[in-house]
């Protein structure tokens, strides 16, 4: 079911009149003669320029000149952004907005940089074998992850917290476990569109074993989309953390994080609404950057854009 | 129906696998369970009752044979009882899940009543700047979490504007309106996050659709356009729109989690929520149990919708 969805996905895009879809040709001739940096356009560039600005804040963050995330001032309450030493403002105890957003950071990069490569991994390995073998390795792998998807993530993860105890391991292996199905879906249906293709072929004819065929022919091919995936994956582990945080049944960091910032601020919400929009509007950028790299990846490396 | 067949043999397995990851999550705390379960109770060191406990959750008998009694009990709607309250946990699904189910409805229909029309007008104009507008609008939703959408709900609906109530539930014998206006907000919360992803897909099959034949011949025939969308082409683009209906339940629960504990509302989120808080174990294992089966059943009833609404469904090859 979910192989007939992305197909349909796939479809090329629509048809005006003739001279329209000329015109269209035309510009997308031109288009994938440009090099691939000019082709990703400018929002691609906004996007890498705020992640790698909140990713050196957040690896820098000791050594940035900006205050103690955790030192309260009471003299200093609910300061607005752009007040003098306060960029971003401070909350409810005084302490600054921008250090906080800045530590927040590091808990939600650590993370998005590590759960998604570990479900890239096990979905590699499973949909690789699902898509190259079929029959009944297809529908093993087919089983798990559809149990998996019953599970809804955000209570999965939490669940697992919870009887497994809160600690950043655990939470990256949940949140891992997770995005195994997503992972898995995008290699199996790559494995079977590249398994029936000359160079495939061409191996096994030369003797090839399955294991060479599956990673010297296909996972080259089959990575790529995954890649891809493995960004959106990320907007998901910073939803899911912040969510979590948020609700406060996730593992309490010795740093702030992004959702606790903004459920501390809501309690104030009517007296200083920056104290909640700062870090959601952090937030907001971040995820909307990682999707909007992860979209422009998709339509380089498309298989059908590329016209193989 | 070869092919309600087939599905219904993948679902099966899955059912069992679920079901059981859920039934072995008491058994994967760490330590000794019955310690969890008495956490903070000062009667913790009563061997009576440690023994109580363990002979109901049957901890003496080997695992599979605790899997089967466990799951004969959950046919017949017996979830044990609380460890912290000592009531049944099967009713206090019961008194929860019209809340939730309310909630779950009423923010479907919102939401595919905003994804319908924009995911029509977004497919019949595709690629001018009204769907570069909807889509680029779709694709900053996407990127806000459902806590966030609920808050900055709140603080607009609620304190700026003060319209709604930022949080609660009045049950029906309040009066309707009372009833619902509690649910207006965490409504908008859901049902928007969900708009996109309708949306899109709506689009990219109406875009297909309207490449078929008939919707030229319906054009040539001088039929309105509007009747041309929603007569001819709307509901052969329906169906995978039906599909992701069934595989984004999962998604739902999630937000309806983090929702109804926004809001306050008393729903099977805040059940599993408080539980969490409390320490109770059984609770938030019935729960796990319960929506896991929700999702395979769901998915099950849209396969079968599904293959009702288009005959070729049970004929075409490779889709499961």
């Amino acid at each position: 079911m979910a192989r007939f969805v992305q197909n349909l996905l796939r479809r090329p895009g629509p048809s005006g009149s003739e001279s329209e879809r000329a015109a269209q040709d035309a510009r997308e001739t031109t288009r994938s003669h440009q090099p691939w940096w000019t082709r990703v356009g400018l929002p691609f560039w906004l996007s890498l320029g705020w992640l790698v600005l909140i990713g050196l804040s957040a690896i820098l963050a000791d050594i940035l000149p900006i205050d103690d995330p955790l030192s309260t001032n009471l003299d200093t309450l609910f300061m607005t952004p752009l007040s003098e030493g306060h960029l971003l403002g401070t909350d409810a105890v005084g302490r600054d907005m921008l250090s906080r957003a800045i530590h927040g950071a590091r808990i939600s990069l650590q993370l998005a940089f590590t759960a998604p490569f570990l479900s890239l991994l096990v979905g590699l390995v499973l949909g690789l074998s699902a898509g190259y073998f079929r029959g009944r390795v297809d529908t093993a792998v087919s089983i798990f992850t559809d149990s998996i998807l019953a599970f809804p993530n955000i209570v999965g993860v939490m669940v697992i917290l919870f009887f497994f105890g809160a600690s950043l391991p655990v939470m990256i292996l949940a949140l891992a476990f997770f995005g195994i199905p997503a992972e898995v879906r995008v290699a199996r249906a790559n494995t079977i569109l590249f398994s029936g293709r000359e160079f495939v072929m061409a191996a096994r004819a030369l003797g090839a074993s399955n294991l060479r065929i599956m990673v010297r022919e296909l996972l080259p091919n089959v990575i790529v989309p995954m890649l891809s995936l493995v960004l959106f994956g990320m907007s998901i582990v910073i939803i899911i953390e912040g969510s979590l945080a948020f609700l406060g049944v996730g593992f309490p960091p010795p740093t702030p994080s992004w959702g606790k910032m903004i459920a501390d601020g809501f309690e104030d919400i009517s007296r200083a609404p920056h104290v909640t929009l700062v870090p959601a509007a952090v937030m907001f950028l971040t995820i909307l950057s990682l999707n909007m790299i992860g979209d422009s990846l998709r339509a380089l490396t498309d298989v059908k854009a590329s016209s193989l | 129906m070869a092919y309600l067949r087939k599905r219904l043999l993948h679902l099966i397995p899955v059912f069992f696998l679920v079901t059981f990851a859920s039934f072995t999550l008491v058994n994967l705390l760490p330590g000794d369970v019955v310690d969890a379960i008495l956490a903070d109770d000062q009667a913790a060191n009563d061997p009576e009752l440690r023994r109580q406990i363990k002979a109901d959750l049957g901890l003496d008998k080997p695992l599979l044979v605790r899997y089967v009694v466990w799951l004969g009990d959950l046919s017949q709607g017996d979830l044990g009882r609380s460890y912290i309250t000592g009531k049944k946990i099967g009713d206090l699904l019961v008194q929860r899940i019209p809340v939730t189910l309310q909630l779950m409805v009423m923010s479907l229909v919102f939401a595919l009543l905003l994804a319908v029309p924009l995911g029509i007008l977004s497919g019949y104009r595709s690629n001018r700047a009204i769907d570069r507008w909807i889509s680029g609008g779709a694709f900053g939703i996407v990127a806000i979490p459902p806590f966030v959408t609920a808050i900055l709900f709140i603080w607009v609906f609620a304190v700026l504007l003060d319209l709604l109530p930022a949080a609660g539930h009045a049950p029906m014998f309040f009066g309707v309106w009372q009833n619902l206006k509690y649910f207006i907000l965490p409504m908008l919360a859901i049902g928007l996050s969900e708009v996109p992803i309708f949306l899109r897909v709506l689009r990219v099959d109406m875009i297909t659709t309207l490449q078929e034949d008939y919707i030229a011949l319906a054009r040539a025939k001088g039929l309105s356009t509007p009747y041309i969308l929603f007569r001819h082409a709307l509901r052969p683009s329906l169906f995978t729109l039906v599909t992701v209906l069934g595989l984004q339940v999962g998604r739902l629960i999630s937000g309806l989690v983090i929702v109804e504990n926004v809001f306050a509302l008393p729903g099977i989120g805040k059940l599993l929520i408080d539980a969490i808080d409390a320490r109770d174990v059984l609770v938030v294992q019935a729960i796990v149990t319960f929506s896991a089966i929700a999702y395979v059943v769901i998915n099950l009833t849209v396969d079968v919708l599904y293959a009702i609404l288009d005959p070729r469904v049970s004929q075409r090859p490779g889709m499961a």
